[in-house]
């Protein structure tokens, strides 16, 4: 058998195929983070950043890390995953499962395999598998008549967790830049996934001299998915070594911090949506990261019912531009100031209401008469005392 | 709830028979004032009755289920057209069935009623999938079977899954669709090619439904017929074997089309059971304006005249008009005139295919409920959109084809009650050889349908299509769908040996390409690919429109119009298939010009006869040619007068079409030895070409459209005359090559019909009428037809590298 190299024959219930199989000890550094620390993540911060509390009960050393390569991006029928690579922690150590198709008719064999594999653990971890690999996959298993598991199965998608945390940092959230910008790691003379389906082609028509390099890329890709799994799953915790002072390292925190604000929010967490917003708040060294974490203090700040507090950060959101969302911050500090501090109050709203006649914008009109409705009502509680 | 579809045909409490009953006493009065009528009287130059037909009924076939049995009889149709029951009845037997009765005859329920005793039966396992040839008529039944489940109780869902389905909705309807409404492109595009996000509809697929299957001939109906194929084939991978239901409208040879298409036999219900009203149909002819020139009073305008005999309150009329733009300017005219009709002018609507569903949607609703008096369509209401029938049909011109005409006839005609058509002649010959021969119109239909699915480049293109979908196996292929096809293991090695898209491993052929092969491969009959129409001011989109039709409707400059109003083109986004309009005042419309130039590209096959004592005689060819589409011009016309206010140039890409082609040239000495000269010479090679056009089809199996013809007396590629028909596909799907080796046969054919033709100086039916051809076209074509089929035969002979 030509490359690759060290593939074995292997029988299941719908024929045989080829695999190979690679193993490294969970203490193995892929990037800057060691494979095993997976294990340490803490599963809330996991569902948090899924936004999906299946997440949350997904254990890392029963997950598949899932990617797949194949013969087109189109779909369809006639596009075939000739390459899955499924890895998964065994006895202290990671290994990955790369199930191939030495040719078309393999296919429900392989597959078959793979949808055992996958039916065992306890859910799986992709990146942007939600989208593509899980369809793909899928689809075929039901073209074979092969019982599909992934429906009854968590499913990790890092590419949303990572677009949500980090989208406004990098020009794009490809696995690529992720694994270099959050795990260090850094591919070289990596074959381009979308080379794939030519080496394939070549190699059924026997000249297989790119099909080594597809499984490395295979590999990287499986072995980033642990990483990043592992660093979203440590979001809040301690910053890592060396990184404290690099302002790009100091607004990753603080976009980490947000989201975890976020998170917390949705989940009405509110406590601890708070305290992860004025972590934001405390690295933010920019004006509208700062105001954006401001307003997630202040949303917080209304939930817990802490107003005297909120309205320090009203003001501040107040003052801190003149546009719609300022003009808001005024009528809800206004709001907040409640009957107790009419000056105060009439100030907050004159203000909001300078604003709001600058401004455009569909939210305006309705927003302004907001205004001009507690305005009318001050000036007629004033008359009335 | 929408009244279900067959319930317009039966008279309800919500209709009310006393508003049909006022109606119908005036359609025959409105006969006898039109008769009598000073102006409009003698324009009448034909009137023809068709005597009233009984309703035969029979009672609800046994084998329904009881509860769709008492479904019915609330619906009050305890029993049924004869038509109906028969088809139900055979359906329920198991029967591939073909219902070819008019429209609007209730051939909805011969398949709506199978189809819910099926889900009935399983308990809602079964699915079904149902093909119509435009969006509108699959949200139309949508909603007609919603309404008949809900009555059910039951919680099953049609859905239509066209270009307009969201992706979010498409989901839920693979999953939940019990019936899937769709159309051709679709199924070819999207579904089958992804059959296993559909696996749950597949493994339980029981019917079959093909809507108005009369629209599916030539080219495109040859691709609907592979398509089908790749359904059965599918089907079958999943472990069922679906039924076919069809219908369509009266069809010459039924069985025979309907087994061309499904490859099954099939039984046919042909006899209409339900009842028809005394039917008057008038050939109106408006005044000569100018003798010399042949030239008559405008057909638009006379409609718009003889609307204020016949539209009315109490009153239904739909107005026919051949182009978009017709349809349009008629319905503002009447608008504009509707106190002169008595009506408001919110009760006279246009309707034509580019505008927006919901638009059309309100429409068809006004119909049904009576609220819409005035409609004005392009063929667009000639298919089975259910909208109730009207009382009075106005055909502004002929619409080509004896089926069209009875189509649009069968718009009218309230249960039992008369009804009126009328056909509005043009100035152009066809129109006026009918007002002469209108006996033409009432004859049986002559026309039959072109269908051949094993053409071999429809056939090459569609089982790539299907070996994308499943493999092939050679052990498999008899019993494969397409196991009936010629040259399928040629097919099968070429894609595999040339293309290298297929990879044989042991007896199978797998798919292994980076490609999507349906999304490359047509099927021709214009397909989805739409110009949207947008405002500038409100960034909506107002219409659409066929890409086709787009080059000479939304160019730059263009007034686009909608129910009479009118918006002007300022950009037209070709590439991205986007015009932008602003609504202006106008006081005019455009109407674009279209110059077609055909190019010799490459000749591949020539064969030439000698003339006696040497010489050439005549030649024919075939090979590649690449034929230009430009819109060049557009005038500016005033509304009424229509004056021409004004002439700009139209800047727009051409539409380029390389394709094949073929030739028959004939030689100046043979041309002087027929005696063909002057004028003669042209309109007997005109009349020539139009009749090989039209008797190709039956050497072809295709349809006249699908073959394009340009007559040149002296081709400047050929030098001689030439007569050159080409395939109108992009690439060709080797219709040219046909040609070439059946020529003689065609043109024995094309001399056949001349000399059988009673008509003395040409007719529809044979070279075109007079006014097309000459005094002396016939003749003069017969003449050279006879030349060319008598004598030896044309002998092939090789090429030389370089074209002559």
């Amino acid at each position: 058998m030509g490359p690759p190299l060290g593939l074995s024959l292997e029988q299941g219930n719908r024929g045989v195929f080829a695999a190979r199989v690679t193993r490294w000890p969970s203490t193995y550094a892929h990037g800057k983070t060691t494979l095993g620390s997976v294990e340490r993540i803490s599963r809330d911060v996991w569902g948090l950043v899924a936004r999906d509390a299946q997440v949350s009960g997904l254990d890392p050393l029963r997950a598949v890390y899932l990617d797949i390569e194949t013969t087109g991006l189109s779909g369809g029928a006639g596009t075939k995953s000739f390459l899955v690579g499924l890895g998964h922690f065994s006895d202290g150590e990671f290994e990955l499962w790369q199930g191939f198709l030495r040719g078309p008719e393999e296919e429900a064999a392989m597959l078959a395999s793979c949808a055992e594999r996958i039916a065992a653990s306890a859910g799986v971890v992709s990146y942007f598998g939600k989208s593509f690999d899980r369809h793909r996959l899928e689809d075929k298993m039901r073209m074979h008549g092969i019982a599909a598991p992934f429906a009854r199965l968590p499913h990790f998608d890092l590419y949303h967790a990572c677009r949500r945390v980090y989208g406004g940092l990098w020009s794009d959230t490809r696995l690529a830049t992720a694994e270099r910008e959050i795990c260090g790691v850094v591919r070289e003379h990596d074959l381009p996934g979308s080379f794939a389906p030519a080496a394939w082609f070549d190699f059924l028509s026997g000249r297989p001299h790119l099909l080594e390099e597809v499984f490395r890329h295979n590999r990287d890709d499986v072995l980033s998915l642990v990483s990043l799994a592992a660093r979203l799953g440590g979001l809040g915790g301690q910053a890592h070594a060396g990184e404290h002072d690099a302002p790009e390292a100091l607004r990753r925190r603080a976009a980490e911090c947000r989201a975890l604000a976020e998170a917390c929010a949705r989940a009405k967490r509110w406590e601890e949506s708070l305290e992860w917003a004025k972590r934001a708040l405390e690295l933010c060294t920019e004006a509208e990261p700062r105001r954006e974490a401001l307003e997630l203090v202040s949303v917080a700040l209304k939930a817990c019912a802490r107003t005297p507090e909120r309205l320090a950060v009203l003001r501040e959101l107040a003052h801190a531009a003149r546009d719609e969302r300022a003009a808001r911050a005024c009528l809800e500090w206004a709001a907040d100031l409640g009957h107790g501090a009419p000056a105060e109050a009439r100030a907050a709203l004159e203000l909001g209401a300078g604003i709001a006649g600058e401004c455009s914008g569909p939210g305006i009109p309705a927003l302004a008469a907001r205004i001009d409705r507690r305005l009318h009502a001050l000036s007629r509680a004033a008359r009335s005392e | 709830m929408q009244p279900p579809s067959d319930a317009s045909d039966r008279p309800s409490a919500r209709t009310g028979g006393a508003r049909r009953a006022r109606s119908s006493r005036t359609v025959r009065t409105l006969v006898e004032e039109l008769k009598s009528d000073p102006e409009f009287g003698p324009r009448f130059e034909h009137w023809h009755t068709v005597a009233a037909r009984p309703e035969h009924s029979e009672a609800l076939p046994e084998a329904l289920d009881p509860r769709l049995r008492s479904l019915l009889e609330s619906r009050g149709q305890g029993r049924l057209y004869a038509h109906q029951a028969r088809a139900i009845e055979l359906a329920l037997a198991g029967h591939d069935v073909l219902v070819a009765t008019p429209t609007a005859s209730g051939k909805t329920l011969c398949y709506i009623a199978p189809i819910l005793q099926r889900l009935l039966e399983t308990q809602g396992s079964a699915r079904t999938i149902a093909l119509f040839p435009t969006k509108a008529l699959s949200q139309d039944q949508s909603t007609s079977l919603n309404a008949m489940i809900a009555a059910l109780g039951q919680d099953w869902h049609s859905f239509t899954y066209d270009g307009d389905t969201p992706p979010s909705v498409r989901r839920t309807l693979r999953d939940d669709g019990h019936i899937v409404l769709t159309n051709p492109w679709m199924l070819h595009a999207g579904i089958l090619p992804n059959h296993a996000k559909w696996s749950e509809l597949f493994a339980n697929l029981r019917t079959i439904v093909i809507d108005e299957v009369h629209t599916l001939s030539g080219v495109f109906g040859s691709s609907v017929a592979n398509v089908l194929r790749r359904l059965t084939r599918i089907a079958e991978h999943y472990g069922s074997r679906p039924q076919f239901l069809l219908s369509s409208a009266t069809l010459r040879e039924p069985a025979a089309h309907a087994k061309r298409l499904t490859g099954r036999v099939v039984e046919v219900v042909s006899e209409d059971g339900s009842p028809s009203g005394e039917r008057f149909f008038g050939v109106f002819n408006p005044p000569m304006l100018d003798r010399v020139a042949g030239l008559r009073a405008d057909a638009l305008e006379e409609a718009r005249r003889l609307a204020t005999r016949i539209c009315g309150e109490n009153r239904q009329t739909i107005f026919f008009c051949q182009r978009r733009t017709s349809v349009e300017v008629l319905t503002r005219y009447l608008k504009e005139s509707s106190h002169e009709l008595g009506l408001e002018p919110d009760e006279i609507r246009g309707y034509r295919g580019g505008y927006l569903p919901l638009h059309r949607r309100e429409i068809e609703e006004g119909l049904r409920n009576g609220t819409v008096k005035v409609v004005v369509s392009t063929n667009a209401l000639e298919l089975g959109i259910d909208i109730g029938r009207l009382d009075v049909a106005v055909l502004v011109g002929y619409p080509g084809s004896q089926a069209s005409f009875w189509q649009r006839a069968g718009r009218v005609g309230r249960r039992g009650q008369p009804s009126l058509t009328v056909l509005i002649a043009r100035s152009d010959p066809l129109d006026q050889y009918l007002t002469a021969h209108p006996d033409f119109l009432f004859r049986a239909p002559r026309e039959s349908l072109g269908l051949d699915p094993d053409n071999l480049v429809i056939l090459s293109e569609q089982v790539k299509c299907a070996a994308f979908e499943l493999p092939f196996r050679d052990a498999q292929l008899e019993r494969d769908a397409f196991g009936a096809a010629p040259h399928v293991p040629e097919i099968l090695d070429y894609l595999a040996s040339e293309s290298r898209l297929l990879l044989r491993r042991d007896d199978t052929w797998h798919w292994i390409a980076d490609a999507y092969p349906a999304q490359d491969v047509t099927l021709a009959g214009g397909g989805p690919d739409n110009v949207l129409i947008l405002d500038v001011e409100t960034k909506k989109a107002i219409g659409e429109i066929d890409r086709e039709g787009s080059i000479t409707t939304v160019h730059e400059g263009a007034i686009y119009q909608v129910q009479g109003e009118t918006w002007k083109v300022e950009r037209f986004d070709f590439e991205n298939r986007r015009a932008y309009v602003r609504q202006v005042e106008s006081d005019y419309f455009t109407e674009a010009e279209v110059d077609t130039t055909l190019q010799v590209l490459r000749l591949e096959r020539h064969a030439e006869r000698q003339r006696i004592g040497g010489g050439e005689d005549y030649g024919i060819w075939s090979g590649e040619v690449h034929v230009t589409t430009v819109a060049t011009q557009y005038k500016k016309i005033r509304f009424y007068t229509r004056e021409n206010v004004g002439t700009e140039d139209i800047h727009l890409p051409p539409e380029e079409l390389d394709t094949q082609a073929f030739v028959l040239t004939l030689s100046q000495e043979s041309a002087d030895a027929l005696e063909l000269v002057g004028s003669e010479r042209s309109s007997a090679w005109r009349a020539a070409g139009s009749l090989l056009r039209r008797v190709a089809p039956l050497f072809l199996r295709c349809q006249p459209q699908d073959l394009g013809l340009s007559c040149e007396v002296r081709s400047p590629h050929f030098l001689r005359p030439a007569i050159v028909l080409y395939d109108r596909v992009q690439g060709g799907v080797g219709l040219a090559d046909v040609l070439f080796e059946a020529h003689r046969d065609v043109l024995l054919a094309a001399l056949t019909v001349v000399e059988h033709c009673e008509c003395r100086q040409g007719c529809p039916g044979c070279v075109g009428p007079r006014a097309e051809c000459g005094a002396l076209g016939k003749s003069a074509a017969r003449r050279v037809l006879a030349h060319l089929c008598q004598g030896p035969l044309a002998l092939e002979r090789p090429l030389a590298s370089h074209s002559p």
